[in-house]
């Protein structure tokens, strides 16, 4: 008998598929977010693929070419929220999965099988959920494939930055399901996807020991605090000076740079936010934890401060949402100002684009949903024994809450404040006024953003009170009766 | 007279008194499979208890039941006038926490928390302010000489260590009765017997009643009275075990 270096395929598939109802809704819900990602996708090579001589469409954002790059920005962005959602989906039913990685280890698998073992499952979860998606995408395209006669205006360019509109009368789509990806654009997205999620999952298996004992999941116990602040300090700061910085030295000549130069900023200011979250959380549980009487508090303050990676790993999702949302708002105000408000346009624009926010909000809640239960089940036998020992249930829930919400709070609000002072940065606080011509100064949108900010918190309480109905089921005695 | 003998004195007089904790023909299933088939049988004050069995026999399920965490399909259970299986579930969690002491084999101290913290946990659940919570718990890890671990946390610690906090937790609202299941079950014999050498100890100074479920006989040989519990069912009482060590 000749015996491989490894696990065969065919081993590793059914090794990998082999598991209970929690690993089958995970395996669920990847493939889902991996369908959603894949027609994000192909959606944005659609909109690229849209060509003179296609359409026109019933909206505006598809006839005018100008927008095109807007909206494939848009679709990519959606599929950041997507990504963590398939990432927080990695962690539903850890605890299980982990003993059976451990029982492969001990059944003579070593720490390499282990991890192919994990990244084959999330690899064929993907791969199931992209074919799904090209799928959607390809099935969608010929039942919405509906055009009716109608007269729309579209956008003729006469001259540079001159464009008249013009009524024209015809067929016409709804979406772009006249036209098509190219078929390596198809076969690309399908394929990257699974490995990209396998990839992933192998990077998320870094910090953790496969031992045949168990899994030992190592954290760092301090997050960096200086780091972030000065991308979040550089990013906002670079924002908020961009404009006047342009001025001063005349360097208005290339807008496509300055555009890079001012998402660049952005990003550097996303990833401090990202990053510093743990370390605010430490930091509102360092605060909290030796003055509060609550036992509520207590114990989701020691939790920050034990486990801040946890809480700010949540947030990821929210946070960018809430940075895209608040320059989403800026930008709109400032519009207001300098386009004609007869003209719908902008407006039927900009209600698109908080569509596909309230979209991602929603995503990045569900991803908060999954970090929430988890983390419930995770604990279970802590939780357990309290119950035994008659801590009320309320406590319990209270503890959750508070461990998911405090930090989101001052993050939330940095990152509102952060993407209004990027947008005054970059597009000024005055401008001409469409009608008069006037200087006037732009208003902050402060409605918009305390609904954005409010909305959000309340949208990520909401979905954790959820994650409280695993609470019943958790605080189960039997968990008591096994070890962790 | 020992100290021991002298605790052990007090300790009869209390067990002469009404029982404190009874059961009356218990019978629990989970789903098809019975757990209990009609137990009958009270507790003291002051006495220490052991409720032995193999793996299965339903010992674990008798002392949920006797600490109001598992309500009976059938019987009753009464903890001095209240019957306690007829209560809610929120007042079944009041009396544990004003009343009984809960010990367990796993994970019964929140790993974030520190020492003095996990201690003082009940009381603060109970409405006492932080400074007297964690004045009160720190006399109580030093009564179990680990005062020096006061700000270490469980993930720190050894498992006797982890062991003698959970004790110190259990009894730091003075209960009335504390409920141990295989509270040594995951100690070496060394740890296993000093953590019962104190638990015992403080329990016989304060008057606490205590039962204990294990299937180590070394273990119920700390106990007054030991209870057997076989396919569900009281299968022996033997009272007063003449090798019990010392505490």
């Amino acid at each position: 008998m000749t015996a491989s270096p490894g696990p065969r395929g065919a081993t590793l598939l059914r090794l990998a598929i082999t598991g209970g109802s929690a690993d089958r809704m995970r395996i669920l819900l990847t493939a889902m977010g991996a369908a959603a990602g894949t027609l994000a996708l192909l959606a944005a090579a659609a909109v690229v693929s849209i060509g003179p001589s296609d359409g026109p469409y019933s909206s505006d954002v598809l006839n005018e070419r100008g927008l095109h790059q807007g909206v494939v920005i848009a679709l990519i962005l959606l599929c950041l929220p997507l990504l963590v959602f398939v990432g927080q989906c990695s962690r539903i039913g850890a605890p299980a999965r982990d003993r059976r990685l451990a029982a492969f280890r001990m059944a003579g698998a070593t720490p390499a099988d282990a991890v192919k073992i994990a990244a084959t499952e999330t690899g064929l979860a993907a791969a199931l959920g992209s074919l799904l998606g090209a799928g959607m995408y390809l099935s969608g395209r010929v039942l919405l494939d509906r055009p009716h006669v109608d007269t729309v205006t579209v956008m003729r360019k006469v001259r540079e930055n001159l464009f008249v509109g013009e009524p024209v009368t015809g067929p016409v789509w709804n979406l772009p399901t006249d036209v098509i990806a190219p078929w390596w654009v198809i076969a690309s997205v399908v394929i990257a996807i699974p490995i990209a999620a396998g990839v992933l999952s192998v990077v998320a298996l870094r910090r953790v020991a496969l031992t045949p004992q168990g899994v030992i999941r190592r954290q760092p116990l301090r997050p960096p605090a200086v780091l972030p602040a000065i991308l979040f300090a550089a990013g906002a700061g670079g924002l908020a000076a961009f404009e006047a910085v342009v001025q001063a030295f005349g360097l208005d000549g290339s807008v496509k740079a300055l555009a890079a130069i001012a998402l660049l900023l952005l990003l550097l200011c996303g990833a401090g936010l990202l990053l510093g979250g743990a370390a605010i959380a430490a930091g509102i549980g360092a605060l909290l934890a030796p003055r509060v009487n609550n036992p509520a508090l207590l114990i989701a303050s020691r939790r920050m401060i034990a486990a801040p990676y946890t809480a700010s790993r949540a947030s990821t999702a929210v946070l960018l949402a809430v940075l895209i949302g608040a320059v989403v708002q800026g930008v709109r105000e400032n519009f207001l100002l300098i386009t004609d408000p007869n003209e719908s346009f902008y407006a039927d624009t900009f209600s698109l684009v908080d569509a596909v926010l309230a979209l991602a909000i929603a995503l990045a809640a569900a991803s908060l949903l999954v970090t929430a239960a988890e983390s419930v089940v995770e604990r279970r036998q802590t939780l357990a024994a309290l119950a035994a020992a008659g801590t009320p249930r309320g406590v319990l829930a209270r503890t959750i809450l508070a461990e998911t919400l405090f930090p989101l709070v001052p993050t939330c609000v940095l990152a509102a404040a952060a993407g209004s002072v990027a947008v005054r940065g970059v597009l000024g606080a005055e401008v001409s006024a469409f009608d008069s011509g006037a200087t006037v100064p732009v208003p902050v949108p402060w409605t918009e953003l305390a609904i954005l900010t409010g909305g959000t918190l309340a949208v990520t309480a909401a979905v954790t009170a959820l994650a409280l109905l695993f609470l019943r089921r958790s605080t189960d005695i039997t968990e008591l009766r096994t070890a962790a | 007279m020992t100290v021991a003998a002298a605790l052990r004195a007090d300790s009869d007089a209390e067990m002469n008194r009404s029982p404190l904790l009874s059961a009356r023909s218990v019978v629990v299933s989970y789903g098809r499979t019975p757990a209990l088939r009609g137990v009958t049988m009270s507790v003291g004050g002051g006495e220490i208890v052991a409720v032995t069995g193999a793996s299965g026999s339903g010992k674990s399920t008798l002392l949920l039941c006797l600490a109001g965490i598992l309500r009976p399909d059938v019987g009753e259970v009464r903890f001095g006038d209240r019957v306690i299986s007829a209560e809610s579930e929120a007042a079944r969690s009041r009396l544990r926490r004003r009343e009984f002491g809960v010990l367990f084999q796993f994970g019964q101290l929140v790993p974030e928390l520190s020492a003095v913290e996990n201690v003082a946990l009940p009381l603060l659940l109970s409405g006492v302010r932080r400074r007297p919570a964690t004045t009160a718990a720190l006399e109580w890890l030093d009564r179990f000489g680990i005062a020096d671990l006061a700000d270490s946390r469980p993930p720190q610690m050894s498992g006797g260590q982890g062991q003698r906090v959970a004790v110190a937790r259990a009894m730091v609202t003075e209960p009335v009765v504390v409920f141990a299941d295989e509270p040594t079950g995951a100690l070496d014999t060394l740890a296993g017997e000093q953590v019962l050498a104190q638990l015992v100890r403080v329990t016989r100074e304060a008057g606490t009643t205590v039962i204990l479920v294990t299937h180590d006989t070394r273990v119920a040989a700390y106990a007054d009275r030991e209870v057997v519990i076989r396919d569900g069912m009281l299968d022996e009482v033997a009272t007063g075990s003449s090798d019990r060590p010392t505490s």
